[in-house]
């Protein structure tokens, strides 16, 4: 009896098996993967390097002259060079984790006492010295201290112009920019096809990569970081200064980039990262991403999650600038905004994570 | 019939295939302790939580400073080689059982059907007599030596791998798995790159076949161990399901237990034919008396050692077969709600992804807070509480007791919870309307699950 029934399940199973082997669509996820890292991760971090570089020379002039233009356009090189390296928070796995790079890039927050002693200091200040700081007085924060100040530029144009301290720190910004600059290099060499080739072990998964046995492990990498940085957008970026974990009270300190009042583009950036990824968009064009394969899987799922990116950009889009000032005068604005950037981790964590069959743990654990 | 049963449970057996099972059992603990401290879990799994999530009525049990958890580990092995080498058996089988079973009991996020196995199997050994053949205990008290195992240690472990594969199949006689062939379809979908089958994986129509050849393997498997003829194959296809499935799912130590379980159904003289070179062959048979004394583990026939013995295989066969069975006496359907979940070979059920805020309030001053999982818990903990509802209890109380110790009053805990289960949308996962903080943690159905989605699984 039981022995018949086996035989009978196994004949089913054949059968099952060998009808539909050709007639049912299939969607080969190492394409959408590759996609996603030469169009999305490797231009992204071309462009991070590019603008940090662009950043350096902003900061090499405003060393040599330092007056309002050369301040304000080091400044906007700030703001561009941040942008792609928030965008690229979407990929935070790999160089950038592996060379233990993000303290020294984007440490949060800064400490304006260590800056201002070294601003003032004696000792000497030059590439392996500025190296050698801790993450809360080098990286973008601190550059984003020594060029911003959200009550306008006469303060920082002073400071830069100081005849005692003034080449000290403007030496100091011109080094903290070189040492970003250095820092986007090496992640960006890590990447490269032609060199660390980062971008080779993650878009060509199998025996031969050296960090991605399966496709299972590069899709489920890549989703899982969608998953978290929208979860830390909504919660540590949006909810944490709103006061939603501290009963109501604003946490002003817990705002990113409020010296610069880029906090409301950073989120923006990082949001954009994240929906660049989902799908395999690159210069404003969609390409095979994340979507592709959800779509395969559920085109209700895609459309749940485009919809949700869309609602979270036209939420942030909402918020009148700049969002320090926004958390008290727009709290409506800056609720909603909150609420559709968790619906959009929601979706993500939920919907899009389940139809794909994404691991979403965060270690290497058995099953059972 | 009850003599029959009790001369067929206490007929003497060789010794081999259960000394074989001693030092295997021994040898694949090892390794898996061995292999959770390399792979760094112990840091992970104990030391860098701040919360845990206990059993229920286990809140005592709780994890040491890094020395403790390390020596605790450190202990562990050591008791597996001693019962894979016999050295001291019973206190090594009772030792090892105890700090496995504190180290996993510790907390639920890491809950695993094979570490539920180990306990039992551990257990098992602490009782059944098996350090009193092949062993250095007797090479070192000679005494204590015995010609042959009585048939119930045999069938007792042959029993508890049995209930594993059996209601691990009664289990997926459900709905989801037969009828929408999930979670396989969502599994498998992922792993078009496998080789050679990633092809087929990727295919409904091969999910289908492979979750009911899934099932009736599992339903089937231990009869057909049982069957002289059928024995060779039914072990075929456990190697061939279990190697499957260790490729294709992360699973551990789970497919070499199974499979090493599995040679206890063979003959128990199968080491000596494997090894004929190095073993002896068996004693010559001898009547079944138990009375010899250097063959008697306790007592004699009729006697009330093998009243007691029967007793309590009897006892211990009842809650093996009910704790499976229990989660009928919950509502609704038991991957969305998972009441009487563990403890029941549900083994690779569900597929559930859930996203989980707490929403705190003060009514006395409208104070209002929205908690992240991420604030209490490691990421992994944080995935695995989403969709366990009595992990959700556990920090929604772990949530109203921190902000009150920090001054706030009266404080209710809601739960903002979403699921999406086995491929079928997301939907709230728990009442919203519910204060969490005045639900009790009990055995009782609990009221605020909400109810499971109705719609079939979209892939």
């Amino acid at each position: 009896m039981i022995r018949s029934s086996l035989l009978a399940s196994l004949c089913l199973a054949a059968a099952l098996g060998c009808s539909s082997t050709d007639d049912e669509p299939t969607f080969d996820r190492n394409v959408a993967v590759a996609s996603i890292v030469d169009d999305v991760i490797l231009p992204t971090v071309t462009e991070a390097e590019a603008k940090a570089e662009a950043l350096r020379v902003a900061a090499e002039a405003l060393e040599a002259a330092p007056d309002q233009a050369s301040l304000d356009a080091a400044q906007q090189a700030w703001r561009d060079a941040r942008a792609p390296w928030r965008r690229s928070d979407a990929f935070r796995y790999g160089p950038v984790v592996d060379l233990g790079l993000v303290g020294a890039i984007d440490w949060s927050p800064t400490n304006p006492e260590t800056i201002e002693e070294i601003a003032a200091g004696t000792a000497a200040l030059d590439a392996a010295a500025v190296d050698g700081l801790g993450s809360s007085a080098k990286g973008f924060m601190a550059l984003e201290y020594l060029l911003f100040d959200n009550s306008g530029d006469a303060p920082i144009l002073a400071q830069l112009t100081d005849p005692t301290s003034g080449a000290r720190r403007r030496l100091y910004l011109r080094l903290l920019a070189d040492n970003l600059h250095q820092k986007l290099l090496q992640v960006s060499d890590a990447w490269a096809r032609d060199k660390g080739n980062y971008a080779g072990a993650l878009a060509e998964p199998g025996e031969s990569s050296p960090v991605y046995p399966t496709t299972k492990k590069a899709v489920d990498e890549i989703v899982n970081q969608l998953v978290f940085q929208a979860e830390v957008v909504a919660n540590a970026k949006i909810g944490k200064p709103f006061g939603k974990q501290s009963g109501g009270e604003l946490v002003p300190a817990a705002e990113e980039s409020w010296r610069s009042d880029n906090s409301l583009a950073d989120i923006e950036s990082t949001w954009r990262g994240i929906e660049d990824v989902y799908q395999g968009r690159s210069e404003g064009q969609d390409g095979a991403g994340i979507s592709d394969m959800v779509a395969f899987k559920s085109k209700d799922v895609d459309s749940a999650a485009r919809a949700a990116f869309a609602a979270a950009f036209a939420a942030a889009a909402a918020i009148p600038p700049p969002l320090r000032l926004a958390f008290s005068a727009n709290p409506a604005e800056v609720d909603a905004a909150w609420n559709r950037g968790k619906e959009l981790k929601r979706v993500l964590a939920t919907d899009v994570v389940g139809v794909l069959g994404v691991t979403l743990s965060f270690s290497d654990n058995d099953g059972d | 019939m009850s003599s029959r049963l009790r001369a067929a449970l206490f007929a003497p057996v060789d010794t081999a295939s259960l000394i074989a099972f001693r030092v295997g059992f021994g040898l694949l603990m090892l390794g898996a302790t061995l292999r959770f401290v390399a792979n760094g879990w112990v840091r992970e799994h104990f030391l860098e939580p701040t919360f845990f999530f206990p059993y229920w009525g286990l809140g005592w049990i709780r994890p040491g400073p890094a020395w403790a958890m390390y020596g605790l580990y450190a202990v562990m092995g050591l008791a597996a080689l001693c019962v894979a080498l016999g050295l001291l058996y019973r206190a090594s089988a009772l030792l090892f059982f105890v700090t496995f079973t504190w180290a996993h009991f510790i907390d639920k996020t890491h809950w695993l059907n094979h570490y539920w196995l180990v306990t039992l199997v551990a257990l098992l050994m602490g009782v059944l007599p098996l350090g009193r053949a092949g062993s250095i205990d007797v090479h070192l008290w000679p005494a204590r030596r015995l010609e042959s195992f009585p048939t119930w240690c045999l069938w007792l472990l042959r029993f508890q791998f049995a209930v594993v594969y059996f209601f691990g199949g009664v289990a997926k006689l459900s709905h989801d798995w037969l009828v929408h062939a999930q979670p396989l379809t969502i599994w498998l979908g992922a792993h078009g790159d496998f080789p050679l089958l990633g092809g087929w994986l990727v295919k409904k129509s091969f999910a289908y076949a492979m979750s009911w050849l899934g099932a009736a393997f599992d339903l089937s498997v231990v009869f057909l161990l049982l069957g002289r003829r059928t024995r060779p194959f039914a072990y075929a296809a456990a190697l061939g399901f279990h190697v499957m499935t260790s490729l294709l799912f992360q699973l551990g130590m789970f497919p070499s237990i199974m499979l090493f379980g599995a040679l206890l159904f063979f003959p128990p003289a199968w080491p000596r034919r494997l090894f004929a070179r190095w073993l002896p062959p068996p004693p010559p048979p001898r009547p079944a008396t138990g009375h010899e004394p250097a063959n008697r583990v306790r007592g004699g026939p009729g006697t009330s050692h093998e009243r007691r013995v029967m007793l309590a295989l009897g006892a211990w066969a009842l809650v093996q077969v009910l704790l499976p069975l229990r989660h009928h006496l919950y509502p609704g359907p038991l991957g969305w709600r998972e009441e009487g979940f563990r403890f029941a070979w549900n083994v690779m059920l569900v597929e559930k992804n859930g996203s989980v805020d707490f929403v705190a309030t003060e009514p006395s001053t409208g104070r209002r807070w929205v908690i992240a999982p991420e604030q209490y818990l490691t990421r992994y903990q944080a995935k695995m509480m989403a969709t366990q509802p009595d992990m959700i209890l556990q920090l929604a109380h772990r949530v109203a007791a921190d902000l009150e110790a920090r001054g706030a009053r009266d404080v209710e805990v809601r739960a903002d919870a979403h699921v999406a289960w086995n491929g079928r949308p997301s939907a709230v996962f728990v009442d919203p309307h519910t204060d969490l903080a005045q639900e009790r943690d009990t055995l009782a159905p609990k009221r605020w699950i909400a109810p499971a989605p109705t719609a079939p699984p979209r892939l």
